[in-house]
């Protein structure tokens, strides 16, 4: 048997988080599929929102992290910050085409297709290949302050395309409805059970997005090499700022 | 078609998505342009 290790308070609280995310999204299912009534008009397939929406959420939050944490770099030039706008891109990224999957089932079950030139669909694959753009771009030059200069202003730029996405469905007619939850005039049209769906689902993907984000920063900064450059074996050169 | 065939699929496909990040997070490669610091 293997002794207990001692675990640091990071990752005592990282642990936490991870629990505190598993029993929310058993809590969110429950609601979700469970607790919350079919829609009147669109069925059982409605219950895809509350995954489609947290997860549109959490895209939004991560690409604002993104933006956060590339103004940082550039001000501080500190790799720390790199590594929080690349977690966060990773995030973003895949929470977006999960998204766009969700939404072309929802739109096949209650639409009849999969797929519709519609200014928030186009809008939401274009933000996608933005910021795919912007994980390979990561990957260009063999010096580490180059590609977290260039990606830095590319999470700074591209985050541009997240109101376009947000707001698409006010500025231009389509065939996405309006927000529910955030339209501007409205009170929420919404059943409470099915709020309740939504909320949970929400505070799912935080919480699970959340501790994606801590764990994957704490294990690309600890890859960065201790500061021994010099000793035989060791990383030749650990590059904390970028040449002009 | 069934209507909850939609929602399973839905479901199962987000599951998998966050299964993945999971993964990604506790075994996900170290690189990405800015990490390669190594020569």
């Amino acid at each position: 048997m293997v002794g207990r290790r001692t675990l640091s308070s990071y990752e005592r609280r990282l642990r936490l988080l991870g629990a505190a995310a598993a029993l929310v999204a058993l809590a969110a299912l429950t609601l979700g599929l469970v607790i919350a009534p079919p829609d009147a008009l669109q069925g059982q397939p409605q219950r895809l929102m509350y995954v489609h929406v947290p997860a549109a959420w959490t895209a939004f939050a991560s690409y604002t992290v993104v933006l956060v944490a590339s103004v940082a770099y550039l001000l501080r030039r500190s790799l720390s910050w790199d590594a929080a706008a690349q977690a966060a891109a990773e995030l973003g990224v895949g929470m977006t085409a999960l998204a766009i999957v969700l939404g072309s089932i929802w739109g096949r079950a209650v639409w009849g297709v999969w797929w519709a030139w519609d200014a928030r669909l186009v809008t939401t694959a274009v933000l996608l290949l933005i910021y795919l753009g912007y994980l390979g771009v990561r990957g260009l030059s063999d010096d580490p302050g180059v590609n977290a200069r260039r990606a830095a202003v590319i999470g700074i730029a591209g985050f541009v395309q997240v109101p376009i996405v947000h707001f698409s469905v006010l500025w231009w007619r389509t065939l996405h409805q309006e927000p529910t939850i955030l339209a501007p005039d409205t009170s929420p049209p919404i059943d409470g059970r099915m709020a309740a769906a939504l909320g949970a689902g929400f505070l799912a993907f935080t919480l699970a997005g959340a501790w994606f984000f801590l764990r994957r920063l704490a294990r690309l900064r600890a890859r960065r090499p201790a500061p021994a450059a010099g000793t035989f074996g060791a990383p030749v050169i650990v590059v904390e700022r970028s040449t002009p | 078609v069934s209507e909850w065939l939609w929602v399973w699929a839905g479901y199962g496909i987000a599951a998998a998505t966050w299964a993945g990040y999971v993964a990604w997070a506790l075994h996900g490669p170290t690189t990405g342009g800015s990490r390669r610091t190594e020569r």
